[in-house]
């Protein structure tokens, strides 16, 4: 009994340490924005050999910093102009559709809890992240029989952490690390992966990827504000990749937003 | 000077008179994460009629500024369709793709709230942009299948909501608009059939549950006009022209918080 009122009590004191201390974060982090991404990249193949593929894509960011410390981030993203060589037609070359950049669309939701830790200049945000991101690479496409486009997806889960520091009302900038997991469901790969003789190798929907991001927010004026960040991902795919199959190894990119916050 | 003055005036009065929205407001400031779920009507030339069913992912942000501007931003994407669509055939090559060539897009409204009755009557007309997918079965492959990236519309149009407060919990309205779907894919066999205009009606309902969480609740029809006559694609052994959609009627459950 005793320890179940310890633990409410802490619950309550940090509740309310957070209600304290958030007003501050929040004005940066209470905001939604409209974003454009540029980002370049390395595909690599089995043999080693690696080119280099570029996106453009927009990005939706909904941001929420609850009085009791809970916070998420929603992000809706979808790819407006890819550009790879001609990989052949497994890798999405002679006139085949894609490339091997999979994520060509995606919504994926961060939940976690922010920590006020220098009053209000310093915030710690470890959170959970999932959703469902497309996975639209031509050899995942191709493994499909060409089926239903919209079976082509990966689900996506994760860890992160978030550290904020707001330098003033007007500045906070932040650095993220996230690794996520994402998790192919497209019945084809599952099918190739039972049948590995197909194109004579395997293939690797499934990943991990790490993600480093740094960025900073400007509240312009009351409600504007301007978002620039700045990020690296590293893709490790799960299984071996042994042959002509390219697959997206690290891409550096970065994401200029407009947005209001409320 | 007094033109100075004047327009100064002009702005304060219209704030102030804006400023009566703050009961709108508290249904409009909201963001929403919603699912829907359609059924598509799609015909040939040969008038032959087939149907598809789609569910779709949406993040919708919405807000009325104090002053009486109105905007709405919504992403979404199509996450399921059975496969009825898929079996069209239009040519002898495979696709992944069906005839309904919205598979996502993001859309903004911006308009102006002009308040009728100050506590339950809104309306609201407005102008739209978006970017949409082109990603039509036939669209892609007379594109040789090059990068899909390039198979989408841009998306300009007008419309007008009329909101109904019912209460500090319940809201319903009716928007109607029209959009002219400007395809930026490239000529099908020479022609464009493509671009479109669609006509889309919408019933729906906000429900302030508790607190700051909103359940959305809304039914909408889109019907589709083309610009020119479906072409009949050259290896196609059936001789007849290309499915297009023709409707699309379903419904939207959304979830959300107010600001």
């Amino acid at each position: 009994m005793f320890k179940y009122i310890f633990i409410l009590l802490i619950f309550f004191c940090n509740a309310l340490y957070a209600v304290t201390n958030n007003e501050a974060f929040k004005k940066f982090e209470n905001q939604y924005n409209i974003g454009y991404a540029f980002t370049e990249g390395s595909l690599i193949n089995g043999a080693h050999n690696t080119v280099s593929y570029s996106t453009q894509y927009i990005n939706l960011e909904l941001e929420h910093l609850f009085d009791i410390g809970i916070w998420f981030d929603v992000n809706f993203s979808m790819v407006t102009n890819y550009a790879q060589p001609d990989l052949g037609r497994l890798n999405g070359g002679g006139s085949r559709l894609f490339g091997q950049y999979p994520f060509m669309n995606g919504l994926t939701a961060k939940v976690g809890y922010a920590f006020p830790l220098l009053g209000q200049s310093l915030q710690i945000i470890p959170y959970v992240i999932y959703g469902r991101t497309a996975n639209w690479s031509t050899s995942t496409v191709i493994s499909n029989g060409m089926n239903s486009i919209t079976s082509d997806y990966f689900y996506t889960g994760g860890l992160g952490g978030r550290l904020a520091y707001r330098i003033n009302n007007a500045i906070m900038l932040y650095f993220d690390e996230l690794y996520t997991y994402n998790w192919d469901n497209s019945a084809a790969v599952k099918d190739i992966q039972s049948a590995p003789n197909n194109y004579g190798k395997s293939f690797a929907a499934t990943n991990y990827t790490f993600t480093s991001t740094l960025g900073a927010r400007f509240n312009v004026t009351d409600n504007f504000q301007l978002g620039i960040n700045g990020y690296w991902s590293n893709f490790q795919v799960q299984s071996n990749i042994a042959g002509i199959m390219y697959t997206p190894t690290n891409t550096f990119g970065t994401i200029l937003s407009i947005g209001l916050t409320y | 000077m007094i033109k100075f003055l004047a327009f100064i005036l002009g702005l304060s009065c219209l704030a102030v008179f804006a400023k009566t929205n703050s009961e709108f407001q508290k249904f409009d400031n909201e963001y929403n994460l919603g699912y829907s779920m359609y059924q598509t009507t799609l015909t040939n030339g040969a008038h032959n009629q087939n149907l598809q069913q789609s569910q779709a992912l949406q993040l919708e942000v919405e807000r009325l500024f104090d002053i009486g501007v109105w905007m709405n931003v919504a992403g979404d994407f199509v996450v399921s369709t059975n496969s009825l669509g898929n079996k069209i055939p239009v040519g002898q090559e495979s696709s992944p793709f069906s005839q309904d060539f919205n598979l996502g897009g993001i859309n903004a409204k911006v308009g102006y709230g002009y308040i009728i009755s100050k506590k339950y009557l809104q309306f609201i007309p407005y102008g739209q942009i978006g970017r949409n997918t082109n990603l039509a079965r036939s669209t892609v492959i007379n594109n040789n299948q090059n990068n899909i990236t390039n198979d989408y519309f841009i998306t300009v149009g007008i419309g007008v909501r009329l909101e109904y407060r019912i209460n500090d919990s319940i809201f319903v309205y009716i928007d109607q608009a029209g959009n002219y779907n400007w395809d930026q894919s490239g000529p099908v066999n020479g022609v464009q059939p493509q671009n479109n205009v669609i006509y889309t009606s919408t019933l729906g309902a906000k429900f302030n549950i508790w607190r700051n969480l909103q359940l959305g609740l809304k039914g909408f029809y889109n019907n589709y006009q083309y610009m020119a006559a479906a072409p009949t694609l050259p290896y196609d052994p059936t001789g007849s022209s290309i499915y297009q959609p023709q409707y699309n009627i379903g419904g939207m459950f959304t979830i959300g918080l107010t600001y």
